[in-house]
């Protein structure tokens, strides 16, 4: 990769510098929810709290967490 | 929410489900409150499969789990520190409701110390403490039986339950017995009724036939003397089967584990067996992790105790103590473990031998 081509794909995106940000996104999407998941587990493994509640957090979790996200993600990609 | 996050939720959601179910949070989620998952069995999915085993689980009180727990430490600790006197102790689980279990110990001496000796250990298990007598006495029965054999070779596979001949006695031949590891089928029975050969280890094993000469099954592999097991690798025609010559054949599906016989304790259920001189019988589990050292200078561990007096003479040793599979098919039996011997004191009545969870722990082999 050359120096003009970085330089010019800080505002253009060429599509490699894309796929590495949404290949490192998904990666990052995948340890916090692998993370969130443990926790979960080990919570409910101590209480031994029912079943729907267990799937209720994990989803709502999920929810928050992509809403969350999608903001700062969405407004650096307007930047673009 | 616009198509991306929406995909993006999907995509993420699933990944957290399918991991959740990667972390077995079933197995506890699916319990009731105050209940825990156990391990009963290992079970062949495909009977003809020996290889497929799949553990089978049981939810129990979580409160029976913990007392059960207790009393199997309690144990293991007593069979450690083999203070003066002791002969043996067993695990035996109350009801599921009692939420219970009790150590039952058998000593030579006075009771009472022995209580105040191991008072600190035995916070929250209730100990039953026999006194027993006489041990070194060994009465010879003097009933006489006509050894259950086969008539003539119809099949190449051996059902278990019929007499099998070593140098040196009679005793019963058990189910085929696996070895995951060589992916080899043994022919199973006691070491003890190897008793006056230098070494169990080469001497062969033949079946008597009531209308033909012995057949010849195989020579001992290997030789288990502490569990009172020999594995004899089939050497001729004849492979050993998993077939049971009970009066309603039974076939071996899997084997209990130490907690599938917690279970049938807890139950009040019972084993049957069948020897090749005593035959066909059944009795109650009286319990299981059992250590006996009423026999030879060692004691031996991971023992079961069940039935009574009457269910086993010389030459019922190496025969299987086996339970219906509640969930497989009719005629389908799991393996309790092995019968080698019999209470002959007063004061006591079972049987006892190495439960098969044992011998799958201490050297890998499954029935």
């Amino acid at each position: 990769m050359t120096e003009d081509h970085t330089t010019r794909s800080a505002r253009s995106r060429s599509p490699l510098v894309a796929l590495a940000s949404a290949g490192g996104r998904i990666i990052v999407d995948a340890l916090v929810i692998g993370l969130w998941v443990l926790f979960l587990t080990l919570l409910f493994l101590s209480t031994g709290w029912p079943r729907w509640a267990f799937y209720l957090s994990l989803l709502l979790g999920v929810g928050l967490y992509v809403q969350f996200t999608a903001g700062w993600l969405g407004s650096s990609e307007r930047e673009s | 929410m616009d198509r991306r996050e929406f995909v993006r939720t999907l995509a993420t959601g699933g990944y957290a489900v399918g991991m959740a179910h990667l972390l077995g949070v079933e197995d506890f989620l699916a319990a009731d409150d105050g209940e825990v998952p156990v391990v009963t069995a290992l079970v062949r999915s495909d009977p003809d499969d020996p290889w497929s085993l799949e553990e089978r689980t049981r939810y129990v009180p979580a409160e029976w789990y913990a007392a059960v727990e207790k009393a199997i430490e309690l144990n293991d600790r007593l069979a450690r520190s083999a203070f003066t006197g002791y002969l043996g102790s067993a695990v035996v689980p109350g009801s599921y409701g009692s939420g219970s279990a009790t150590v039952s110990i058998g000593v030579s001496k006075d009771a009472g110390s022995i209580r105040d000796a191991i008072g600190d250990l035995a916070a929250g298990v209730s100990l039953d403490v026999q006194t027993i007598v006489d041990v070194e006495e060994v009465e010879d029965g003097a009933d006489f039986y006509q050894p259950r054999m086969i008539d003539s070779l119809s099949d190449d596979r051996v059902p278990a339950g019929v007499a099998c001949e070593t140098p040196t006695s009679l005793a019963t031949l058990g189910p085929a017995l696996f070895h995951p590891d060589e992916r080899q089928q043994y022919f199973v029975t006691a070491e003890h009724a190897f008793e006056g050969e230098t070494n169990a280890s080469g001497a062969p094993l033949s079946l008597p036939l009531s209308g033909d000469d012995p057949v010849e099954l195989g020579a001992v592999a290997y030789d288990h003397p502490i569990e009172d097991v020999v594995a004899v690798e089939p050497a001729g025609d004849l492979v050993p089967s998993t077939w049971i010559d009970a009066p309603e054949p039974a076939q071996v599906r899997g084997q209990l584990t130490r907690w599938g016989l917690a279970d049938l304790i807890a139950r009040d259920e019972r084993l049957e067996k069948v020897g090749a001189l005593t035959g066909h019988t059944t009795g109650r589990v009286q319990g299981f992790d059992a250590v006996t050292c009423f026999t030879d200078e060692f004691c031996r561990r991971g023992q079961i105790r069940w039935g009574g007096e009457m269910d086993l003479t010389d030459g019922d040793s190496g025969s299987v103590s086996y339970h219906p599979d509640p969930e497989g098919d009719d005629g389908d039996v799991l393996v309790a473990g092995f019968n080698n011997a019999r209470t002959w004191w007063p004061g006591q009545s079972y049987v006892w031998g190495v439960a098969a969870y044992r011998i799958t722990e201490q050297y890998g082999y499954h029935f």
